[in-house]
């Protein structure tokens, strides 16, 4: 049985008057890939940034069950989330916290085929290979936790069907527990275990949890019945 | 190089070449030919006191761009990223900020005399405002994601000083530095012409109380020649130091 690794306990939020999270409550288990789902404006990123401590909630709890737990939170903005005046090295080991994170930097950055350009500054790397980075980054810190804010938002579809394929096998070579914040319910389907839509009202949220054997094709996901019916409850 | 650069240099020649034909025909004792303010500012060139009335004034004002460096980063690194400092003191910042530095003059003079710390002083005040002012933009215009990419790391205060906020605010410093550093020269110039002593300032309004007007073109010449010098390295070091954000843009 899966241990649950945070919870969400009756979460609220408002910003001014607008209510944007109403009393959440889920569960996270560990090694789970998570997507969150929603229409614009029904708190997706305030949820990651709840979840990462940005901000506070309201009301609730967000329980990591007396653990300390690393998160590391990769933003949608993948042009700006590397310090441009740092190469991509320097920019790894920035966040490195010990000489054995240090030592690892170049395994990291040969895992997303990055290796070649470590020298480089971001500016100088396409829009995919600068998240690759990000998230090679983010793996350096052997996060218990990684939260991903539409982290392909901008990014062709090409790249962006081989950064998934990439975050795919990542996630299961390091057993990572992801939640991951986006529009595209393909990208969803084909990622996670279980995907989550936020609402406005009173029902607040709907999941579902996703059979990974009817899905490891992505040319099945757009005629499959789960991708209809997600599509229909997003109205998209 | 482009053809459309070259207009620029094209009338300099051409406004230099009328100083020269103007002077030739003209009966202006002051104003003598563009050849002789030339002849007499290679000449000059070669003695020890001319280089050394250059090197003094290049010196205070160096030093007063240097010392008003040193004081307004980290204080304007202070104002930007806190807003009770900002708030403590922005309206005193208001308040001086546009008064002609050369207004604080007589009180400098008051106070420290006519010596070098007047001198200094003046420069120094006068130098500090666009560093202020351009190092608290530059720090309050960090991109967000730099600053929440240091929470996410957790970056300690050192981390998070040395790593981000100094080199994001860096092209906003450097702005501030180059003007500056024209403010600084024009102080320099202006102080030694009020109190004298030395400097090329002096030199200059002495060349003018005694008729020697080829030396007071010299040096003005030499000004002029200083100043795109030091403006060439100053954009050559700006261009070394933040490489990164001529590249990415």
């Amino acid at each position: 049985m899966k241990t649950t690794l945070l919870s969400l306990i009756n979460v609220s939020k408002s910003f001014n008057t607008q209510v944007v999270i109403n009393n959440l409550s889920i569960d996270i288990l560990k090694n789970e890939f998570i997507s969150i789902l929603g229409q614009s404006g029904v708190g997706k990123s305030t949820l990651l940034n709840l979840v990462f401590g940005f901000i506070k909630p309201d009301k609730g709890v967000i329980s990591f069950h007396n653990h300390e737990i690393n998160k590391v939170l990769i933003f949608q903005e993948y042009n700006k989330s590397l310090f441009p005046w740092f190469t991509v090295y320097e920019n790894m080991k920035l966040v490195a916290t010990s000489q054995e994170e240090i030592d690892k930097i170049d395994f990291y950055l040969e895992l997303v085929n990055l290796i070649s350009h470590k020298e480089k500054y971001p500016w100088q790397l396409s829009g995919g290979m600068q998240q690759r980075v990000a998230i090679a980054r983010s793996l350096l810190v052997q996060p218990d936790l990684l939260l991903m804010d539409e982290p392909f938002g901008s990014i062709d579809h090409q790249l962006k069907s081989e950064l998934e394929d990439e975050l795919k096998d990542l996630r299961l070579k390091f057993n990572l527990t992801i939640m991951f914040v986006t529009h595209d319910i393909e990208s969803a389907i084909y990622l996670s275990d279980r995907i989550i839509i936020l609402k406005n009202g009173i029902e607040n949220f709907e999941e579902f949890r996703i059979d990974k054997s009817l899905f490891s094709d992505k040319n099945s996901i757009k005629q499959s019945t789960l991708y209809k019916s997600l599509k229909s409850k997003l109205k998209v | 190089m482009n053809i459309k650069k070259t207009y620029g240099y094209i009338l300099i020649i051409t406004l230099l070449l009328l100083w020269e034909i103007g002077a030739r025909y003209s009966s202006y004792a002051y104003l003598p030919a563009f050849s002789t303010a030339l002849k007499t500012l290679i000449e000059g060139l070669q003695t020890l006191s001319f280089l050394n009335q250059i090197f003094i004034s290049l010196f205070h004002a160096f030093c007063g761009l240097f010392i008003a460096t040193l004081i307004m980063v980290p204080l304007g690194i202070l104002m930007g990223r806190n807003d009770f400092i900002f708030n403590l003191l922005f309206p005193l910042v208001e308040f001086f900020r546009p008064m002609p530095s050369a207004a604080i003059i007589p009180i400098a003079i008051l106070f420290l005399g006519i010596g070098y710390e007047m001198k200094l002083f003046v420069i120094t005040f006068g130098s500090t405002w666009s560093i202020l002012l351009n190092t608290i933009t530059g720090v309050r215009s960090i991109e967000p994601v730099y600053l929440k990419t240091a929470k996410v790391f957790q970056f300690n205060l050192k981390k998070r000083l040395f790593n981000v906020i100094i080199p994001a605010a860096l092209p906003s410093i450097f702005t501030g530095m180059r003007i500056s550093l024209a403010i600084s020269l024009i102080l320099t110039i202006t102080v030694e012409m009020i109190v004298g002593g030395n400097g090329i300032g002096y030199y200059i309004l002495d060349s003018e109380r005694s008729f020697h007007f080829p030396e007071m073109y010299a040096g003005l010449l030499a000004l002029g020649i200083l100043g795109v010098i030091i403006n060439k390295l100053f954009q050559l070091t700006e261009k070394k130091v933040i490489h990164w954000h001529y590249g990415q843009n």
